[in-house]
């Protein structure tokens, strides 16, 4: 069953997951349109390449714009979590494992102590980011039950697998219940806004690039203020 | 629309949870129904482990009911006499070589068992990297290397002495690695000969009782038989050859030392050593053709020794 689990229904949500977030991204391009988002992607293409890039850099940097500098605590919440999100499915030493004997793949690893810190720090990050979603007015409104379950899907892979490392109650469950969470959270990518997984960089991108070009990018080159 | 088709997935992967928790079962086996466990913990000495100690169960690999054998985990040993009693060729390995090495053979091992519908192990971290102390470990007995198993070994294997004892210039401490080497490498070699009495198995040697049975008659007419029962059990001998009474009457219930004024005619002595019955020790001896049933010391111990 393990072999179940672990092959074809692996490659079905690896499928869905790769096809899914690539449909979003050539959709995203394709619907791109000059006159309506009144953005310049033909003219100035280096301006607007180098503008995307410094977008997305200072984005992805801990308190590197203002919007991250003037909310902290979100912030501290926001980089918690996806800094775990990211870093432990990825360079886990149980995973790096599999990569290696399935497919040879040779990933360096954290230390065990360091992905089980970081892990704490994704659930922790869940329910402050949870708490806010409640009582700030501005999120407040945009949030439903869908959002609510897209961050439980997230978080899901985070939490068994914490139960898995620790065997509490259990381990060949936790980790049965965390293979299947994760291929569950790679479904859900492209169907939820998780998809901004791949998305983030194409809006960060496209802002970047009207940005770097038309909204004060090129003022030292001569453009009108 | 949208959300009923949500609400269906939802249920559907709950129920799959259930299902597979269900299966997960299905053909693998436990480490606790394990009886000997050896700690795979040689990576403690090159740096903090990351996961608890795998308590090997080598009873339930070394079991030969398919085509699982030593050779399977041991590599020959590199003089070419007989076989490594670490798991592969590890020497000259680093931590994490060992670690891919020890990964590699025993995950894709169960998984290729998996595929091929045989029973197998864990393939998932916490099968084999047991947090909780499991309830089967026992601390490895001593081996009982008393007189009779001595015997077994000087006189029925027919061992020179100095094929466990040293030359007097050898300095070598006879230490677990060494000892395991010596008596498992003779009995690997002897096992096609006499599996019985040659075991491989961990219970075979570290046993907290001897497995030989004390037959302490008169000690003024003979010295102790150190009998194996097993051996007996293992031969082509039923039962009821020797409890022709009743499975569970031993020999002495009825046959007494010949002075006491029993029903049983038949004394203890005669019961043991008379030719004209294959019931007794020497009658069916004579008759199966084994030993010299003229030589007492072949089933007494010499005066004076304690066979227990």
């Amino acid at each position: 069953m393990y072999h179940f689990i672990t092959g074809p229904l692996l490659w079905v949500s690896f499928a869905i997951f790769f096809i899914g977030t690539l449909t979003h991204v050539v959709l995203y391009v394709k619907n791109l349109d000059w006159e309506l988002d009144r953005v310049s992607y033909g003219a100035h293409t280096l301006w607007g390449i180098r503008g995307a890039l410094r977008s997305i850099c200072l984005w992805m940097t801990p308190y590197g714009t203002r919007s991250w500098r003037i909310k902290p605590l979100y912030t501290f919440m926001f980089y918690l979590f996806h800094v775990g999100g990211v870093l432990v499915p990825l360079f886990l030493s149980a995973h790096g494992v599999i990569l290696k004997s399935r497919w040879g793949i040779s990933l360096p690893t954290l230390p065990g102590f360091v992905a089980d810190l970081l892990t704490v720090g994704v659930m922790i990050a869940v329910v402050g980011l949870s708490i806010r979603r409640c009582i700030r007015p501005e999120v407040r409104a945009l949030t439903s039950g869908r959002e609510i379950g897209t961050l439980i899907i997230a978080v899901a892979p985070f939490f068994t697998g914490f139960m898995a490392y620790h065997q509490i109650g259990g381990g060949n469950f936790w980790t049965l219940a965390h293979i299947l969470s994760g291929e569950m959270l790679l479904v859900a990518v492209p169907f939820t806004k998780l998809s901004h997984m791949v998305l983030f960089f194409c809006s960060r991108a496209q802002i970047g690039m009207d940005f770097g070009i038309k909204r004060g990018g090129m003022k030292s080159v001569g453009m009108p203020c | 629309m949208r959300k009923r088709v949500e609400l269906t997935l939802a249920s559907i992967l709950i129920l799959l949870c259930i299902g597979l928790r269900l299966a997960h079962t299905d053909n693998i086996r436990r480490q606790d129904r394990a009886a000997h466990l050896i700690a795979l913990d040689g990576l403690a000495s090159m740096g903090e482990l990351e996961r608890p100690v795998v308590q090997f169960p080598h009873g339930m690999h070394a079991v030969g009911d398919d085509d699982a054998s030593c050779r399977t985990c041991h590599d020959v040993a590199p003089d070419g006499e007989g076989l490594l009693f670490v798991f592969k060729a590890q020497e000259g390995l680093s931590r994490e070589e060992i670690k891919a090495l020890y990964h590699d053979q025993c995950i894709g091992c169960h998984a290729d068992r998996e595929s091929a519908n045989k029973p197998t192990g864990p393939q998932m971290c916490s099968g084999c990297h047991e947090k909780e102390p499991l309830k089967s470990v026992k601390p490895m007995h001593p081996v009982d290397f008393n007189t009779p198993l001595h015997t077994l070994h000087t006189e029925k294997a027919a061992l020179a002495c100095q094929t466990c004892h040293d030359l007097p210039d050898s300095s070598a401490p006879f230490d677990q690695d060494r000892s395991h080497d010596l008596c498992l490498g003779c009995h690997l070699t002897g096992q096609s000969n006499d599996s019985a009495s040659a075991p491989l198995d961990c219970g075979g040697c570290h046993t907290s009782k001897s497995p030989l049975l004390v037959l302490d008659g008169d000690a003024s007419q003979g010295g102790q038989v150190a009998f194996d029962h097993e051996l007996h059990e293992m031969a082509d001998v039923s039962c009821e050859v020797c409890h022709h009474k009743e499975p569970e009457t031993a020999c002495r219930e009825c046959h007494t030392d010949g002075k006491t004024d029993t029903d049983v005619k038949i004394s203890i002595q005669a019961a043991m050593h008379t030719k004209k019955s294959e019931r007794s020790c020497v009658g069916c001896h004579e008759e199966m053709g084994i030993g010299d049933v003229d030589d007492c010391t072949s089933c007494h111990q010499p005066f004076g020794e304690d066979a227990s």
